[in-house]
């Protein structure tokens, strides 16, 4: 699966965090340092598996706990209507 | 001396003032509706075309305060700014909306004004105490341009 953000979500560094709002439906998150690798990771058009593979190899800690984390960011973003995924 | 003033306000910012209402109900409604919504907000993001004219944005800003009092909605700063902004581009002045964030203890505030857009610093704040750009680090800080 890969994600896209949508052209109606904005994106903003804050220290120690950044914060991504919808304008079409008001809705923001706040994302933390592991957040925003993921988001950045997103941006640069990586897809789920890539993903999950690059923090399995940046991160000291089990693969298994880093998908369940990364399942339940991603999906909690397209409930949001700050991801959208495209099935391929 | 007299404490207290009568100060009248002439034809032409009577005129202003109407159409600053206009444009503030407008703004209202279609942050409201969903349709178009988006597309619209982009576009007032993006920094226009046109002249600087400091003096022009001062005097809508003015007007756009003072009609918000005759609404019976309470205008917040993203009606306001986007009112002012609609006004500007009309008349062929450059300037953008602006939205920003920034984080007071627990909480996360948003807020948006009017930037004209000439290189310099921000020239109004269209309902907020913080400016971009400035040493104040509780300033808010503005979102990233959207991708188009």
């Amino acid at each position: 699966v890969r994600y896209t953000i949508p052209d109606t979500v904005l994106h903003r560094e804050l220290p120690g965090e950044a914060v991504v709002l919808n304008l079409a439906t008001a809705e923001y998150s706040q994302l933390n340092h592991l957040g925003q690798v993921i988001w950045e990771l997103i941006r640069a058009g990586s897809d789920r598996n890539a993903i999950e593979a690059t923090l399995v190899r940046e991160y000291d800690a089990p693969a298994e706990r880093i998908r369940s984390d990364l399942t339940a960011f991603l999906n909690r973003m397209v409930e949001l209507k700050l991801l959208k995924a495209v099935e391929p | 001396m007299n404490a207290s003033s009568n100060r009248s306000i002439g034809p032409i910012s009577l005129l202003l003032m109407a159409e600053a209402w206009w444009e503030l109900l407008r703004a209202r409604v279609r942050i409201l509706v969903p349709s178009g919504r988006a597309k619209w907000l982009r576009n007032v993001l993006r920094i226009s075309s046109g002249r600087h004219d400091p003096l022009a944005i001062d005097k809508l800003t003015v007007a756009v305060n003072r009609a918000s009092q005759y609404h019976v909605r309470p205008m917040r700063c993203l009606d306001r700014s986007l009112a002012i902004v609609c006004m500007l581009r009309r008349r062929g002045i450059a300037t953008a909306l602006k939205i920003g964030c920034r984080r007071q203890g627990e909480v996360l505030d948003f807020h948006a004004w009017m930037d004209g857009t000439d290189d310099s610093a921000p020239v109004a704040n269209a309902g907020g105490p913080a400016h971009p750009g400035s040493p104040n680090e509780n300033a808010f800080l503005p979102f990233d341009w959207p991708k188009l």
